[in-house]
């Protein structure tokens, strides 16, 4: 019984300093396409750069991934534009 | 007749806002992209690399307002290879927030299917039990359905409705109570009506909520007995990742709860000829949750390459029920050594060491327990492009 008090414990405790270092700091609206290409691929796998795929693959991929991962138009607009050298 | 007409109707619409959109920003954008994986297993009584695959995906960007995506997958499963249409889906943006989409396509039921389990998002070699071939839910849906995102100040919220043909019920005395969800025809004039919501709390984007839910009134042939026999079913799932400073790593935590319920009947009993009846509580449930850490600050470029994921995983699936939960590698039920019937609850614990060679591709290392089935270790190579 100490030892499931302790774990769960622990399991709270890590969660929460985990949380809180998530604290929101900036309106989605606000930001940059560079910032929403990090924090939104990253969900779910690692960040390709943006010699991967070419200027017009980059729109085909944002739509994609816009009905896939359910990212909004404007973030999607913005990750586009950094990913083809616009920004 | 009137499904005839709604699918002539459809065709039509799609193809005129397809020609009125053409004419608005020019020419059709394509992508060829796919993905490859070999896999190997080894345990006690065998040692095969005979397991493999690759899907080819299709996506056009037929102006700014129309999408069309498609995959079709060739993989080898016993003594053949099979080829098949994963999903051919056609997606309209009809404003900023609103997308609608119709053909065959991957309901967002859950965050496993379709997103999290799919190729290099899988930190594992194989899927939880519950969650692959022969769990719970659909992986493809036919219908049509309306999805987008918004913020809302330092949040996200996404959706996805749809209403589809829903899940045929098998009253088959081997599988009484089980579900073809992925049939090319619908069996009657019921429609599934399904959807999933997201929340995104925090402005990184690093935690995702989501619930899902489908109902579907009547699942069976209408002019079956079994007619009125329906469905429901749920999904609560959450994805984390969060980078640690002090650690020089990046840690993921996801998980997805799933829940099945089927109404009551009276299903044939397996070689019976008095004409006897089984009844059972056709309640299913699966979850898993991983936690992988990959040391992604790591000055060296071997070290941070390297990722550490763990996964365990339950299904229960009904008691007294002639079926139970699948065993993927084997392609068969799991069934009690003793009395040969098949288990009502199997869990699974696997741990995998993956090696990213570049971003959409990895080499999986893994090792696998799962009741009743022999300990196993994988080796998987996956490229997606």
């Amino acid at each position: 019984m100490k030892k499931v008090i302790i774990l769960i414990a622990i399991i709270i405790s890590g969660s929460a300093m985990l949380l809180s270092s998530c604290a929101p700091v900036q309106k989605i609206a606000e930001k940059t396409g560079a910032q929403l290409w990090g924090e939104n691929c990253n969900r779910c796998h690692s960040a390709p750069s943006q010699d991967q795929y070419s200027k017009d693959h980059w729109i085909i991929i944002g739509t994609h991934m816009q009905l896939k991962a359910g990212i909004t138009h404007d973030e999607e607009t913005k990750i586009v534009a950094f990913l083809r050298g616009e920004q | 007749m009137k499904k005839t007409l709604l699918l002539i109707f459809l065709l039509t619409s799609i193809c005129s806002l397809r020609m009125l959109a053409q004419d608005e920003s020019g020419a059709t954008k394509l992508l060829v992209g796919g993905h490859t994986q070999i896999t190997a297993v080894m345990d006690t009584g065998r040692a095969n690399i005979g397991s493999a695959n690759f899907s080819a995906i299709f996506l056009y960007q037929l102006s700014d307002k129309l999408f069309v995506e498609s995959e079709i997958e060739i993989e080898s499963t016993g003594d053949a290879a099979e080829f098949g249409l994963e999903h051919a889906n056609v997606v309209w943006m009809v404003c900023r927030n609103v997308a609608f989409h119709a053909g065959r396509f991957v309901p967002h039921f859950g965050m496993y299917r379709g997103r999290l389990g799919e190729g290099f998002m899988n930190r594992f070699p194989t899927h939880p039990v519950g969650s692959g071939d022969g769990g719970i839910g659909a992986m493809v849906e036919t219908g049509f359905g309306l999805q987008g995102g918004f913020a809302a100040g330092y949040s996200k919220f996404n959706y996805d409705l749809w209403l589809s043909d829903g899940p045929h019920l098998d009253v088959s005395a081997e599988n009484a109570g089980q579900f073809d969800y992925e049939a090319f025809n619908d069996n009657n004039k019921n429609k599934a009506l399904g959807g999933r919501i997201g929340f995104l709390p925090f402005s990184n984007s690093c935690l995702e909520l989501g619930f899902s839910y489908e109902n579907a009134a009547k699942t069976e042939d209408q002019y079956s007995l079994a007619k009125s026999v329906g469905v429901r079913m749920l999904a609560i799932d959450a994805n984390f990742y969060h980078k640690i400073d002090f650690l020089k790593s990046t840690l993921r935590i996801n998980g997805e709860y799933k829940q099945q319920d089927v109404d009551k009947y009276d299903y044939p009993v397996p070689d019976d000829t008095t004409g006897a009846t089984l009844s059972f509580n056709n309640s299913s449930n699966a979850y898993y949750a991983m936690a992988s850490i990959r040391p992604t600050g790591s000055e060296n470029a071997i070290v941070r390459n390297f990722e550490l994921a763990f996964r365990y995983s339950q299904y229960t699936t009904p008691i007294g029920a002639p079926w139970g939960a699948h065993d993927q590698i084997a392609d068969a039920i799991i069934v009690d050594p003793v009395t040969n019937i098949p288990l009502s609850k199997v869990s699974q614990t696997t741990i995998a060491l993956d090696y990213w060679l570049k971003w959409n591709c990895l080499i999986k290392l893994a090792y696998q327990t799962e009741t009743n089935v022999s300990n196993k270790v994988f080796l998987q190579l996956y490229y997606g492009f």
